[in-house]
């Protein structure tokens, strides 16, 4: 029974965790933003983790560069399961205008699986939280619940 | 004073909340002239592929088939999980078929959601029959 409530309470509030994969700052501002009580997005139980060991949602931004693939690897081995990767920005999905640079190492799902895309160029706060609102309901069909 | 922030305390708690936006339920209006998700209008277009030529991330694909009659089917793909939305191709587009809308909750789980396109048919030209060749009258000496 502590199990169960464990478990419901987990799916209530997901803990997020950012990585800046060579990101320009810009969508990094704006997940901030969406932290902020201004948006809010703690409404939703969301609450941004120190440490991948504690996340359940890796919001990733940027391009992924050489220099930061390792660390994306390493971020997402560490995180959990199940996890929801969220793709925020034009960057992870495509490389956007870096596309076939030499530093950039292909976009995001060439490394893993991308649950959710928002996209945007930087994507509005209010576009975040619905994507984050999306994860959360792929993160309860990976956990089994409904 | 003792209590310092009493005062700001009591304010507080007559003060409107700092949340402003209430997402789920209502999607608050984007700014005047925002470029969010691309509409592309296929009837207007020309094929000039002036909106590929300037696009910097090459988000804007082109593809052509010939169908049964010989016309050329074109389909012109925008990718919005590529774009900048920087709006060179609305402003290069010599049509105006290329519009950037105000809707900015672009969210997809599967990226085909995320491709805006369009497909028109070119005709292929009618070419009037050559008249026949009329030999040359011979020059006279």
């Amino acid at each position: 029974m502590f199990k169960k409530l464990i478990k419901k309470s987990a799916g209530k509030s997901p803990w997020l965790f950012h990585v800046n994969a060579g990101s320009c700052n810009g969508c990094d501002i704006e997940i901030v933003a969406c932290l902020t009580p201004r948006y809010d997005a703690e409404r939703f139980g969301f609450k941004l983790a120190g440490t991948p060991r504690h996340a359940d949602i890796i919001v990733v931004s940027g391009p992924v560069t050489s220099q930061t693939k390792e660390r994306v690897l390493r971020v997402l081995a560490q995180a959990p399961e199940p996890k929801v990767v969220v793709a925020v920005g034009s960057c992870p999905q495509s490389c956007n205008v870096f596309k076939g640079s030499y530093s950039v190492e292909g976009p995001l799902k060439n490394l893993t699986h991308v649950d959710v895309e928002v996209c945007g160029c930087a994507p509005k706060p209010e576009a975040i939280m619905a994507g984050l609102v999306e994860a959360t309901k792929i993160l309860r069909e990976k956990r089994g619940e409904n | 004073m003792v209590l310092p922030y009493l005062e700001e305390a009591i304010k507080n708690l007559f003060k409107r909340p700092a949340t402003r936006v209430s997402f789920p339920k209502e999607i608050p209006p984007a700014a005047p002239d925002y470029r969010g998700r691309i509409s592309y209008d296929p009837t207007l277009c020309v094929n000039c592929g002036m909106c590929m030529r300037v696009c910097a991330p090459a988000a804007i694909t082109k593809t052509v088939e010939r169908n049964e009659d010989g016309d050329d089917v074109i389909t012109l793909s925008f990718d919005l999980g590529s774009c900048t939305y920087c709006r060179t191709c609305a402003d290069f587009c010599a049509r105006k078929a290329i519009k950037l809308t105000e809707d900015y909750v672009m969210v997809a789980t599967n990226p085909a959601d995320l491709i805006v396109s369009g497909t028109f048919v070119k005709k292929k030209p009618v070419i009037p029959p050559k008249p026949p060749v009329q030999p040359l009258p011979k020059a006279e000496a």
